[in-house]
């Protein structure tokens, strides 16, 4: 997975740290190299993690580079409307924030230049973590179903876990899933490279309006699943979906359940009670922490 | 002694000019397969936009010697075999000249680096610059090389004839 991102040199240096436990890395444009392991952060030295600053690494300009170059496999163009999102994702899931400089053509935001900030988050894929809320995501059938999370805290490892789950527990549902910043199945070549189980259709690097409205009427799924839903556009989706009778699994950025009610559109959402389980989750006991799970009233039914 | 060492001259007279022939060919080919290459890439940049490695692959399958031996070099730097000053040392463009050489060398080395849009156009201008090099190339060959070597062979042949 880093062999292909960082340059030998900086590898060598990688390989002292405990590489299967690394959340993030921020590289930051002459400014110390930042490591994060289950939520506490370290810098990054030549003899590996430290918490001392002095002997913390520094990341150049042609690191910042090397990285962005070796993560857009040397064809920035392929990544073009990535980047103007601020973000790439890499082989095996890694996600890359990107700060930079906007350039704008008019009033449209063409690209970002001069990368000053890699923010390289590592997926964890953890089978079975959704083991303990599955049984409350059905009643007699699949509940719409919200994962509520501050950024972060797993939604993204819980929603591929259960769409593994209900393929692999042979409910049979066809579920298509959105992925439209390669994160939840991460395809590469059109292959998912995690595991989202059998029963899966995958639609990578599509807006979630359009994977909603073709996605439906083309692979008539049971269940649709989207990650990090914001903006009008989104719920209008959810709430189309609901009413074509297509079960939903979603996620959300927020605190708690009561973020909801101050989430500028999705009021339609709450008042048509389009979500019957929403599922709370913190980093507080590290990311995934199951704070509570809500039914559609609101009402708090576990933890 | 003396037919042998005339022998020599004349063998090394055609060897020039069938030397001299080659050099257009190479250009010819190499220019040609350059202008395919440009063509075939921008049409997966503008269509699919695929990765710089895959389209290399994909053109491999085409191209003479010369140009197969560049666009292996190149794959091989882009993949992080060998580094961009082995790539630019070893990259043999012995039939073209300095300036010829550096915008190849510099064409290639700034690839991928851009957003789309502006891939395409450096392509683009790019591309029209080569086939105007493969258009001349292909006209030096047909007026030049068939040409030297003649004139090589009857200076070789007048050479034995004036010391035979």
């Amino acid at each position: 997975m880093f062999e292909d991102l960082f340059p030998q040199i900086f590898l060598k240096t990688m390989n002292l740290t405990p590489l299967d436990k690394i959340n993030e890395i921020r590289l930051r444009l002459n400014k110390k190299i930042v490591v994060t392991i289950s939520n506490k952060s370290y810098y990054l030295s030549q003899d590996g993690l430290t918490g001392n600053s002095q002997k913390a690494m520094i990341a150049d300009k042609f690191l910042i580079e090397d990285v962005l170059k070796r993560a857009c496999e040397n064809s920035v163009y392929a990544f073009s409307d990535q980047i103007r999102s601020g973000f790439i994702t890499t082989k095996g899931g890694i996600r890359i924030g990107l700060g930079g400089e906007g350039v704008y053509e008019k009033t449209t935001l063409k690209t970002l230049k001069n990368i000053n900030s890699l923010s390289i988050r590592i997926p964890r894929e953890i089978i079975g973590c959704s083991e303990s809320i599955m049984p409350y995501l059905f009643k007699n059938a699949f509940l719409n179903t919200l994962i509520i999370s501050p950024p972060g805290a797993g939604k993204t490892t819980i929603i591929r876990d259960i769409v593994r789950s209900l393929s692999e527990k042979n409910y049979c549902y066809n579920i298509l899933l959105v992925d439209e910043r390669f994160e939840i199945a991460n395809c590469f070549n059109g292959v998912s490279t995690l595991d989202v189980g059998n029963f899966c259709d995958i639609l990578s690097g599509i807006s979630k309006e359009y994977a909603f409205e073709n996605g439906i009427r083309s692979l008539k799924p049971d269940i649709i699943v989207t990650d990090e839903i914001s903006g009008e556009k989104d719920y209008e989706a959810i709430l189309q979906a609901s009413n074509c009778g297509v079960n939903v699994l979603a996620s959300i950025h927020a605190r708690d359940v009561e973020d909801l009610k101050y989430k500028k559109g999705f009021e339609s959402i709450l008042k048509n009670k389009v979500f019957s389980r929403f599922i709370v989750l913190s980093s507080r006991e590290g990311p995934g922490t199951i704070e509570g799970i809500y039914d559609e009233g609101l009402r708090c039914i576990n933890y | 002694m003396k037919i042998f060492l005339v022998l020599i001259i004349f063998i090394c007279c055609v060897s020039i000019g069938l030397a001299i022939k080659q050099y257009y060919l190479r250009r010819q080919d190499f220019y040609r397969d350059l202008f395919s290459f440009c063509q075939n890439t921008k049409v997966y940049i503008s269509y699919s936009q695929a990765k710089l490695s895959e389209i290399i692959e994909k053109n491999l399958l085409n191209c003479k010697k010369d140009f197969l031996y560049f666009l292996q070099l190149f794959h091989n730097y882009l993949v992080g075999n060998i580094t961009k000053k082995d790539f630019i040392s070893n990259s043999n463009l012995v039939f073209l000249d300095n300036e010829e050489r550096e915008e190849v060398l510099n064409f290639f080395c700034q690839l991928g680096n851009m957003a789309k849009e502006e891939e395409l156009e450096k392509i683009e201008v790019n591309m029209q610059n080569f086939e105007r090099k493969s258009r001349k190339s292909q006209e030096e060959n047909k007026k030049f090389s068939s040409l030297y070597v003649k004139l090589f062979l009857v200076l070789g042949l007048a050479i034995i004839i004036i010391f035979v």
